[in-house]
Formats: C-alpha cells, structure tokens, sequence
C-alpha cells in the first residue's frame, strides 16, 4: 500500500531519480547484520529513527540486537552522515524531508569528492542465494470482492501485495518424475510442498506475516495431475485446498481512528486461518529441463489476523486470492521471498 | 471467529473462473507506478553508486523488502 501511496507520486519519482541513489532494503536482515553493510545502516537509522548524535551512533553500530524497529526513510552521506529522516506515507511530508536533505547535503561534512567504496562479505545468515536455474514464481496477494464490505473506504479496499516463491533446480527437477503419463497423479516433493504451505498460502494483503507453524502443512493437499504429455512438454494441472488454522497472541497496533496507540492498549488477536482450494496450469519443457508455464491460484476464506498484517479491524472472514506465476528476470524480480534463507530453505 | 455462516463466501475457484480471478490477483503494472523509481534493492551497491556518482543516499527501509513482501 505504502508503494503506491507514496512513491507513485510523479514529483517524488522525479526527485528521487534526478537527485539521489535510491536504496528500498529490508531492515529484518539489516539492522541485525554483523557486517559492514548493517554497521553502515545502523549508523544512519541511530540518528534517524532514534535521534542520536553522529558519535553517540557510531558508539552503537556494531551492535546487532538493538530491539527496536528502524524503518523509516533516511538519506545519508556515504559515511553516514544523517542528512534528513521521516517515517511516513504522506508524498508531501516526504517531499519535505527531500528538500531539507538536499539543502543539508549542499551543507555536509563528508562525501566532498567523488570516491571508492570497496566490496564487503555479508554476514552468512543472510545470504539468499537466487536460484539462477531454478523456478523463480512472482507471487500476488488480494482480498476479493465482499458482497457485504464494511472496510472503510480507502487504501484498504485495494491493498495488495507481493512475494518471490524461489525453488532451486534441484528442487525443480525433482517435480516431475521420469516417464510420467497422461492421467499419472503425484504429489509435490515434501519440501516444494511444505515451502508453498508455509510461506506463501499468507494473507499479506496489507503488510507482512508469520509462516504457518512446522505442523500446519499437512492440513494442505497439494497434487499434480498429468493431462498431456509429448515429446517435449508435459503439462499438468495442480490441485489442492484445506484448512490452515493457528492460535497464537498477536498484539496489534491499534486501527488509525483509535484514540490509543501500540502499547498504551493492546488489540489482541488470538486466531488466523486461510481455507483455500488451489488450482493451477503447469507445464514443464523436458528438453530444456525448464517449466514453461506454472499459474497456481489459492482462493478461499481467511479470518484473524497478526501483529503486522493490520487485521485488528477486519478479523470476520472474507475471501483471499493469491496468484504464483513464473516471474520476470530483471532485478525488481530477484527480490528473496519475505523469510531467513535457513528457515525458507528447510521448512 | 470462522463458522458455516460466513457472510463474505469466496468465489467459486473453477477451470472457468480461472483466468479472471488470477488476472485479479497479481499486481497491475498501470498501479506500481514506484517501479519508475531507480531502486537498487541493498544497501552496499547503493553506497558504491553514491560514491561514484556523489549523490546522496536515500533510504526506504521497512520491515519486508519494500520490493517484495513488506
């Protein structure tokens, strides 16, 4: 939502593009990265979020357990010198933020000359390996239309998200087993299975959330049934549903119009669940060991909610889609999927 | 919280309602608009461009990839 609201904003486009070098990262691995990548981002989000001097900052980057969220938008010398921050949606206010910045870049104390920075090694928990000549699947998450909608109008009624499903060619290669025929049925390989379930049958809609618990999968049939085969494709349908259910304490921001905010009430949520039936069209080129087409659609009943999906005011089930189709190359589409490699790769 | 009187029932998921419902549910290109914007999608490479290019950093920085699930 944040997405749209913000940065589709034909002056902010602009700005950002003729003034800045513009970097969207995720802080769920950043400001907890033992390297010289975290230290860089949390020298700058110290300041910013948290309002420390430069050297108080400097004190504190190689600390990697610091508690507190530092989203936020920040613009920075290459040292790390804070130039201007904000946290917000509002176009206007972060067009206020630029402008301020860019009078303070004219102003810096750092980064006067053109210079190098060289590479850096990642700290290895977080390094996602894109799988190159794997299966890469764009995914797309929406609530469908309610024949009773008692959503406020707004942002919310058109909320979507997005995910990057990521399955190695190992993993890819073992889908399809050899000499299948048409009318032939199987299931997903357990772990393409358990990774789909878990990680991606979410309601994202507006704003990210848990994996399904390690028991949850099984509650899913996921089955691949073969409707054609020639001499270099076989295709297939993919079908499915159940019921994901999980209890759990999930304390909320409270909803905007709320006269309080986090902390001073907690908006407890204490359930979510998805039911979805699945149905998808694959096809794999057994020549070039590659899938041509794999279009999966999850639609069914979700209800509840967690701490960050911004449920707290629309727990009541209402319908879900989520889409997975097989994403583009460039760079926007190598995004890792919304989870740790570790915990992704072994669900 | 769920039971058999759910008032919003999904719809049908069908070989026929198939292609309407996926269109439905992936993002529109006409609506993410903020792909006109140069992103590099970490830090470290945005750091080397703005060295290179003396440019200040700007920082999205969100719980999530802001480019993916966020």
């Amino acid at each position: 939502m944040r997405r749209e609201r913000t940065y589709s904003d034909p002056r902010i486009i602009n700005l950002l593009n003729e003034r800045f070098v513009n970097a969207a990262v995720n802080i769920n691995s950043l400001q907890r990265q033992d390297d010289d990548e975290g230290r860089c981002f949390r020298l700058i989000a110290l300041q910013g979020r948290f309002k420390l001097s430069f050297e108080d900052a400097l004190d504190q980057v190689a600390q990697t357990d610091h508690g507190e969220c530092h989203q936020g938008q920040f613009v920075a010398t290459i040292d790390g010198e804070l130039l201007g921050s904000r946290h917000t949606a509002d176009p206007d206010e972060l067009l206020d933020m630029l402008t301020t910045a860019l009078s303070n870049w004219d102003n810096r104390t750092t980064q006067r000359e053109v210079s190098q920075i060289g590479d850096f090694n990642r700290d290895e928990r977080y390094i996602w390996q894109y799988p190159e000549d794997g299966l890469v699947l764009h995914l797309g998450c929406t609530d469908l239309p309610r024949s009773v909608d008692t959503r406020p109008d707004g942002v919310y009624r058109t909320a979507h998200n997005q995910d990057f499903v990521w399955i190695t060619r190992e993993e890819m290669l073992s889908i399809v087993p050899d000499g299948v025929q048409k009318g032939d049925r199987f299931s997903l390989p357990e772990a393409i299975h358990r990774r789909l379930v878990r990680h991606h049958l979410l309601d994202i809609v507006r704003g990210e959330t848990p994996a399904w618990s390690k028991e949850v999968p099984q509650d899913v049939a996921l089955e691949l049934h073969v409707t054609d085969v020639d001499s270099d494709h076989v295709h297939m349908t993919l079908h499915g549903g159940g019921k994901l259910q999980e209890n759990g304490t999930w304390c909320t921001q409270p909803p905007q119009r709320s006269i309080y905010r986090r902390g001073q009430m907690c908006c407890l949520i204490e359930e979510r669940g998805f039911e979805p039936h699945i149905l998808g069209h694959v096809a794999f080129d057994r020549v070039q060991e590659r899938f041509t087409r794999f279009d999966v659609l999850a639609v069914g009943t979700r209800w509840g909610g967690t701490t960050f999906n911004v449920r707290c005011d629309d727990t009541d089930a209402a319908p879900l889609g989520i889409a997975m189709t097989i994403a583009n190359t460039d760079a926007f589409s190598r995004i890792p999927p919304h989870s740790g490699p570790r915990s992704y790769f072994q669900a | 919280m769920y039971n058999d009187t759910v008032q919003n029932l999904p719809p049908a998921l069908t070989p026929d309602t198939f292609d309407a419902l996926f269109a439905q549910c992936l993002p529109k290109p006409q609506t993410e608009r903020w792909t006109e914007i140069a992103w590099e999608t970490e830090l470290w490479p945005a750091r080397q461009r703005s060295a290179q290019e003396n440019k200040p950093l700007f920082l999205w920085a969100m719980n999530g990839h802001p480019i993916g699930c966020v």
